[in-house]
């Protein structure tokens, strides 16, 4: 874990998140509270892939907008500062992309959780995208083969889970996963 | 259900804190995450009592409003519900007020640290709170012998520390602490 050098006690800004080295750790921010993650492992990476390719041909073939994935960095606020591992956002909202951050809410987000990450760091996230206008968020949990969707039009208590078939984005058009396609082991090719 | 809470796969809400155990310690929701903290210790009553008498002294002989000790909910926004030591809100704000709980963001806000919710008065919430609307939030800092009182208008980054002479409100009209008077052994006030 790297020492937030000089002001760990006190909220800290995305210029702080400047300072920090490029070690491959993901560096984020919630409440000014810096949130360390490490480099993700093969699996993440394949699952990441698997959904980019899909996501991007959504959002292309609809023109519903634009994928983006990590590392990239999402603004809400000086102290709210977020590395989506994949986010979509509105062609309307292209004035949001300022080159090298995404300022306020992307319509939708997608996190894979890693071995390491920490569940309440997910719902923290979950509670800032929600108060925020992010309109879909998914949680992708490869170890549980299962995903957490929070709708904020839906406004329901809990997320939905999904643990098998079809899952249909609510906010990108033509955009859907079937789980067990998404969490097959990584070499199926070969099998 | 504590621990059901502190695993929870969705940000909290306030009707959570319903089935927490009165056991004395805090019970509050920061980004829809359980954060718990023991009961005040000696010191922490002395330095909130003495904050308390001179902002309800200052309170009573203007027009500002009211003033609250806590324990007592306030809701800032639906996943974030805290448990402050001591808020201050406007008369225009008295209808925000029911018996149950303060909702949204009071004036003025007053938290002394303890040693286990040190670390959340000084980063999420002090962040929490200017972005909120609190117009100003004072930390008495008990481990550095110091207050730091953060302005919402100003910002997150401008931030004052006080070490020596007069605290002043700059919200509430006759609000003052005299710094020493404030962290004095009980008996040696001066004054």
């Amino acid at each position: 874990m790297v020492a937030a050098p000089t002001r760990a006690y006190e909220p800290l800004t995305y210029k702080d998140l400047e300072t920090l080295p490029d070690d491959g750790n993901r560096y984020e921010l919630l409440e000014g509270d810096l949130i360390v993650s490490p480099a993700p492992g093969l699996r993440h990476q394949v699952i990441s892939g698997r959904l980019f390719k899909a996501l991007d041909a959504a959002t292309e073939s609809s023109r519903f907008g634009m994928t983006v994935y990590a590392p990239f960095s999402v603004r809400f606020s000086a102290s709210n500062v977020v590395e989506p591992d994949l986010m979509a956002f509105r062609v309307d909202q292209y004035h949001q992309y300022k080159g090298t951050y995404f300022e306020g809410a992307p319509a939708f987000v997608i996190e894979i959780l890693s071995p390491g990450s920490s569940r309440t760091d997910h719902v923290r996230k979950a509670t800032l995208y929600m108060e925020n206008g992010v309109e879909e968020y998914w949680i992708v949990e490869p170890q549980a083969k299962r995903i957490l969707v929070h709708l904020t039009v839906a406004d329901e208590p809990m997320p939905r889970i999904i643990t098998e078939g079809r899952l249909e984005s609510a906010t990108v058009p033509g955009f859907s996963v079937e789980l067990a396609a998404l969490f097959a082991p990584e070499l199926k090719i070969f099998e | 259900v504590v621990a059901e809470l502190l695993d929870s796969i969705r940000p909290l809400v306030y009707d959570d804190l319903a089935n927490t155990p009165d056991d004395g310690r805090r019970y509050e929701i920061l980004q829809g995450e359980l954060i718990i903290s023991g009961p005040p210790d000696d010191t922490h009553q002395l330095i909130l009592g003495r904050v308390f008498a001179r902002l309800d002294a200052a309170v009573a002989k203007s027009e500002f409003g009211s003033v609250r000790l806590g324990p007592r909910d306030v809701r800032i926004t639906k996943h974030n519900i805290v448990v402050p030591d001591l808020i201050a809100y406007r008369t225009t704000q008295r209808a925000q007020a029911t018996e149950r709980i303060f909702e949204g963001a009071p004036t003025f806000i007053c938290e002394i640290t303890s040693e286990d919710s040190r670390r959340y008065d000084l980063v999420r919430k002090a962040s929490l709170y200017v972005n909120s609307g609190v117009d100003e939030y004072w930390i008495v800092d008990r481990e550095k012998q110091r207050v730091l009182i953060y302005q919402a208008s100003r910002g997150v980054t401008d931030r004052q520390i006080v070490t020596e002479g007069s605290i002043i409100s700059n919200n509430i009209p006759g609000f003052s602490i005299d710094f020493a008077d404030l962290f004095a052994p009980e008996g040696e006030i001066g004054s």
